[in-house]
């Protein structure tokens, strides 16, 4: 059988990953997955307060990129894309779930989610289980639109720019975002 | 600005104040607003407090862990891909779109009644349509007058000046009123032969033996048929 040459760019890694995906290399959406699948689950774990319903939904979103993925051409970053392809699922299907959010904060074990953090003693891990517990259930009370532009800067760790272009917002509107997503929280916190 | 009032109860001018220390803590504050900021964090001690809860906040949120992916995601997205790519029906794609849910048996039966329901409705409104149609077709007028019991395309298109139905028991101009007021002429009568004689195209009314109206000079004219020799 003829091998078929992919004609790869060599100096964009995000556009030579989706050019061997687009002639069939079924290596290369693996690739793409173990890059993403820790953001993609853990932006859709903060988004839903969840994790049941957030394994659904990176399920969902590696499925949808997987689809639309030879679509991508390398105007912003791949990560910036996989993002705004999660974002925007996350938000669709979270507006038009009928029964509340499940909080990630009451059942995380018995749901089988692992924290990664294994470094710490078993004393202060179970202090900062019980403060995660408490800021997670802080963050699921932050409004939608506010939440998401925290989850993306303060756990994500995307740039204001970046942020803009996940969200389709200016600079401006993220820079607000944050802020009241911020001072949501700090009163959901200071309340409790 | 208090440290305990909320977002949404502050005034403009403070918003813009919290907005910027958030931005202050990223690093995404523009100099000359980062050198202002500085000055007033200097003497104001409230805003210094605000800026230590915010620091809190932050910290607090980056501090939360990190959870790992179940570990059978990765593989039932890849199932999820293998099942995808041998789905190719629209309704699949709806379904993924915007889950349906069960059919339920319920809903299956008030599918077929409502499909029964239509059906009968268009039925009935072809049966009408039917009735409307005279049981001798339509006359048209062309350079004569055509009695076209098997009507077909070809004439439809040649024949334009007028179009009679029969409705009613007598042969109406197609959109003709019932209503409109009509002046009614036997055959027999000199205005009739008059009329008839000043439009040449008329004549073959004469050869009818159904009463016939037409609308003439903006007048709706009854012809009575001639009675049998």
């Amino acid at each position: 059988m003829e091998a078929i040459s992919v004609p790869l760019t060599g100096s964009n890694p995000d556009l030579d990953l989706v050019e061997r995906h687009r002639y069939g290399d079924e290596e290369a959406f693996a690739e793409l997955y173990e890059r993403f699948a820790p953001m993609v689950y853990n932006l859709a774990l903060r988004l839903a307060g969840d994790a049941t319903y957030a394994e659904d939904l990176s399920q969902e979103v590696f499925l949808r990129i997987h689809r639309h993925l030879s679509r991508f051409n390398g105007r912003s970053a791949l990560k910036t894309w996989v993002y705004r392809v999660a974002i925007n699922h996350c938000r669709s299907r979270l507006s038009r779930r009928k029964r509340a959010a499940q909080p990630l904060w009451e059942d995380d074990e018995e749901r089988g989610v692992q924290l990664t953090d294994e470094r710490r003693d078993p004393e202060s891990r179970a202090l900062a289980t019980d403060s995660s517990r408490q800021v997670a259930a802080a963050l699921a009370e932050v409004k939608p639109k506010f939440r998401e532009a925290v989850v993306l800067r303060d756990l994500e760790g995307l740039s204001y720019d970046e942020i803009a272009q996940v969200l389709g917002v200016r600079i401006g509107t993220v820079r607000s975002r944050i802020a009241r997503g911020r001072d949501q929280l700090r009163t959901v916190l200071e309340r409790s | 600005m208090s440290q305990d009032t909320t977002f949404d109860d502050m005034s403009t001018l403070d918003r813009k104040m919290v907005e910027r220390l958030s931005a202050y803590i990223d690093g995404e504050l523009p100099q000359a607003e980062q050198d202002e900021l500085e000055n007033r964090l200097a003497t104001d001690e409230a805003l210094r407090g605000r800026l230590a809860s915010m620091r809190k906040v932050v910290g607090s949120l980056q501090h939360l862990e990190r959870a790992a992916p179940p570990p059978l995601l990765g593989e039932q997205v890849a199932r999820h891909i293998r099942l995808d790519e041998r789905r190719t029906t629209l309704f699949d794609r709806i379904q993924e779109a915007a889950p349906l849910g069960q059919p339920s048996p319920l809903m299956a039966l008030l599918g077929v009644v409502l499909a029964l329901a239509i059906f009968i409705y268009m039925l009935s409104v072809v049966n009408a349509r039917r009735q409307e149609q005279p049981t001798l077709p339509i006359v048209f007028e062309h350079e004569s007058m055509i009695v076209a019991p098997d009507l077909d395309a070809e004439q439809e298109r040649v024949v334009e000046l007028m179009r009679l139905r029969w409705i009613d028991g007598a042969w109406r101009e197609a959109g003709l009123g019932l209503a409109d007021p009509t002046t009614v002429l036997s055959m027999r009568s000199p205005e009739a032969a008059d009329l008839v004689a000043s439009v040449p195209d008329l004549e073959p009314l004469l050869t009818f033996e159904q009463p016939v109206m037409i609308r003439l000079r903006s007048q709706v004219v009854r012809f009575e048929p001639a009675p049998p020799p």
